[in-house]
């Protein structure tokens, strides 16, 4: 566990080290803000929905989970320092958690960040607003962004360049997001659909979004970042 | 103790390493010794761990490296080719973190890299970045991290490449310090390196081990075989009447002559037999030329090179 800790800290503090987490996390917020005040217009709508924060949520991931991941595995390729990392007395899968907790970390950033956005809402709501749905919301959206880190952090481990495990984080996360999508999975026969929905990544999130937390969806989140993290160490071991 | 037998590896059609065997004893300074290509880094990085073998065998320290490669991992320090680093971290959080994650610790990981920044000399850098470090410091932080947790066995792969002649002076030296109380494998393609830090040198060709011998002999062997090799500065002639005249005395096989700008003639004169030098001083005489130097050349350890290896690596130049 302390190889773990030791590994998250270090690339957690890098990301601070340099401009590039602060960045990040102001695009983060870029992002959420833009979304949610002006798309559609926030203030013509009289009223403010949390809902439309969260089902924005997985849009902006699309870009933030593969720009925190991209550089992971990425550059320890191309400047060759993974052969020190990986020889050195840690297990491969220790390594591969401890990125992923530093990255998950920069995450749960960006979502704390967010705060003042439900407090908003709070404030100029014209009913009280339940703080239940809120946590729950908050909840799964971490979750579903684990999901989203795990995959992009794979996408790195599979190149030396931070440009195509940016791409190729984005495709898989959008992949795994869009099969989900009611546009998308009625043009499928009705017990594929299911499956789509089921495999999808915001299927469960909606669920959660109602403030419904089911086991299922739980027990599909921790299936996904296991493979996901699984995948991650395979593509380390393969070295050349 | 480090064991290695027929140890082998291939990238898809190439075959970077094929069959190689030998052994390090316990504080030896051992170096390996290859052209381009030759597989030195891959053997490394089998040795290493980092790269699984297609077949063979390691040990380390009694270790089998394939079955046990975390407690193998325990026992040596390696050094990548080029020293790669994080360019962002601090020569000190560098060093930390290296520490830290080979399970130092505490009072424990601030002695060790006290010591390190004392042993590698970096008392200048300590506040900076890894990112804003000339080459040559990169190199030292490099092995302070390689050293920090105190391992018996080194693996460097290319200390010296890349660095000016007195960064390349300051990493022999502080290797040399290290390999008193430490078993070393090193490589390069500085071959006076060799000569310079090892006590005993693996010459490695196209994935093969060529020779493992005292670095000197190996020399020796190639004066004799390839005969001796004189230089000769000289005035008061031309390199065109120079050529024909050393190449009259007894023994020469081989003459090369040039002008130099300053109008003295540069020579080179191999040949064979015990008298050579003084055969060559009375021509010198007998032509009426001064003799600005006559200087006997030992066979470099680049001539070994080359007749071990044969002539393959001429044609590439
Ligand atoms: N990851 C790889 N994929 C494919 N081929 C490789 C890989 N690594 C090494 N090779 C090939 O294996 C051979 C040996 O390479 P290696 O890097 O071990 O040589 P070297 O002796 O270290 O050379 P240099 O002095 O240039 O560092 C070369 O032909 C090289 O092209
Ligand atoms: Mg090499």
């Amino acid at each position: 566990m302390s190889h773990v800790l030791t590994v998250a800290g270090k690339e957690f503090h890098c990301y601070f080290k340099t401009p590039v987490g602060s960045i990040f996390l102001f695009f983060f917020l870029l992002l959420c803000g833009l979304f949610f005040f002006f798309v559609p217009d926030y203030f013509s709508l009289g009223e403010a929905s949390l809902r439309r924060f969260f089902d924005l949520l997985p849009w902006v991931y699309l870009f933030f989970a593969p720009a925190v991941a991209m550089k992971m595995w990425a550059e320890e390729r191309k400047i060759g320092t993974i052969e020190t990392l990986l020889t050195r007395p840690v297990a491969d899968h220790r390594i591969v958690l401890g990125k992923f907790l530093a990255s998950f970390g920069l995450l749960v950033v960006a979502l704390a960040l967010t705060a003042p956005i439900p407090l908003l809402v709070a404030f100029t709501a014209a009913s009280p607003v339940d703080v239940g749905p809120v946590l729950t919301g908050y909840l799964g959206a971490a979750l579903l962004g684990a999901v989203y880190i795990a995959i992009s952090l794979f996408a790195s481990a599979l190149t030396e360049s931070q440009i195509v495990a940016f791409i190729l984080g984005l495709v898989l996360c959008f992949f795994f997001f869009v099969i989900g999508l009611p546009d998308v999975v009625g043009i499928f026969p009705r017990a594929l659909a299911e499956f789509l929905t089921d495999l999808s990544l915001g299927g469960h999130f909606a669920n959660i979004q109602r403030g419904v937390v089911d086991t299922r969806d739980l027990l599909y989140y921790a299936t996904m970042l296991t493979v996901f993290l699984l995948l991650n160490v395979l593509a380390v071991r393969r070295r050349a | 103790m480090i064991r290695v037998s027929q140890l082998r590896k291939t990238f898809g059609a190439t075959v970077a390493v094929d069959g190689i065997s030998f052994e390090v004893a316990e504080g030896e300074v051992v170096g390996f010794l290859g052209p381009n290509g030759a597989g030195k880094s891959t053997t490394m990085r089998m040795l290493t761990t980092y790269l699984d073998p297609d077949a063979g065998e390691i040990e380390i320290a009694g270790v089998d490296v394939l079955e046990r490669p975390i407690e193998a991992r325990r026992r040596l320090g390696y050094l990548p080719e080029s020293a790669p680093l994080y360019e962002e971290l601090g020569v000190l959080e560098t060093l930390r973190y290296a520490g830290r994650i080979r399970g130092l610790g505490g009072a424990r990981l601030r002695d060790r890299v006290d010591a390190m920044v004392d042993a590698c000399g970096l008392e200048k850098v300590v506040a900076k970045d890894v990112g804003e470090l000339s080459k040559g410091y990169r190199q030292r932080v490099g092995l302070a991290q390689t050293l920090i947790h105190d391992p018996d066995f080194l693996i460097l792969d290319e200390p010296t490449t890349g660095l000016d002649p007195n960064q390349i002076r300051e990493i022999r030296a502080l290797v040399r310090r290290i390999g008193e109380t430490k078993t070393i494998l090193l490589s390069t393609h500085i071959l006076p390196e060799v000569q310079a830090t090892c006590s005993r040198c693996l010459i490695i060709h196209d994935g093969k081990l060529v020779a493992d011998d005292d670095p000197n002999r190996l020399v020796d062997a190639t004066a004799s075989a390839t005969g001796q090799r004189f230089r000769l500065v000289i005035r008061g002639t031309t390199a065109a009447a120079a050529r024909p005249a050393l190449k009259r005395v007894p023994g020469v096989s081989d003459v090369e002559a040039d002008d130099l700008p300053d109008g003295a003639v540069a020579a080179a004169v191999t040949g064979a037999g015990d008298a050579l030098g003084e055969e060559l001083f009375r021509r010198a005489v007998k032509e009426d030329w001064v003799l600005a130097e006559l200087r006997p050349e030992r066979a470099s350890l680049e001539d070994v090179f080359r007749r071990l290896t044969h002539g393959d690596e001429e044609g590439d130049r």
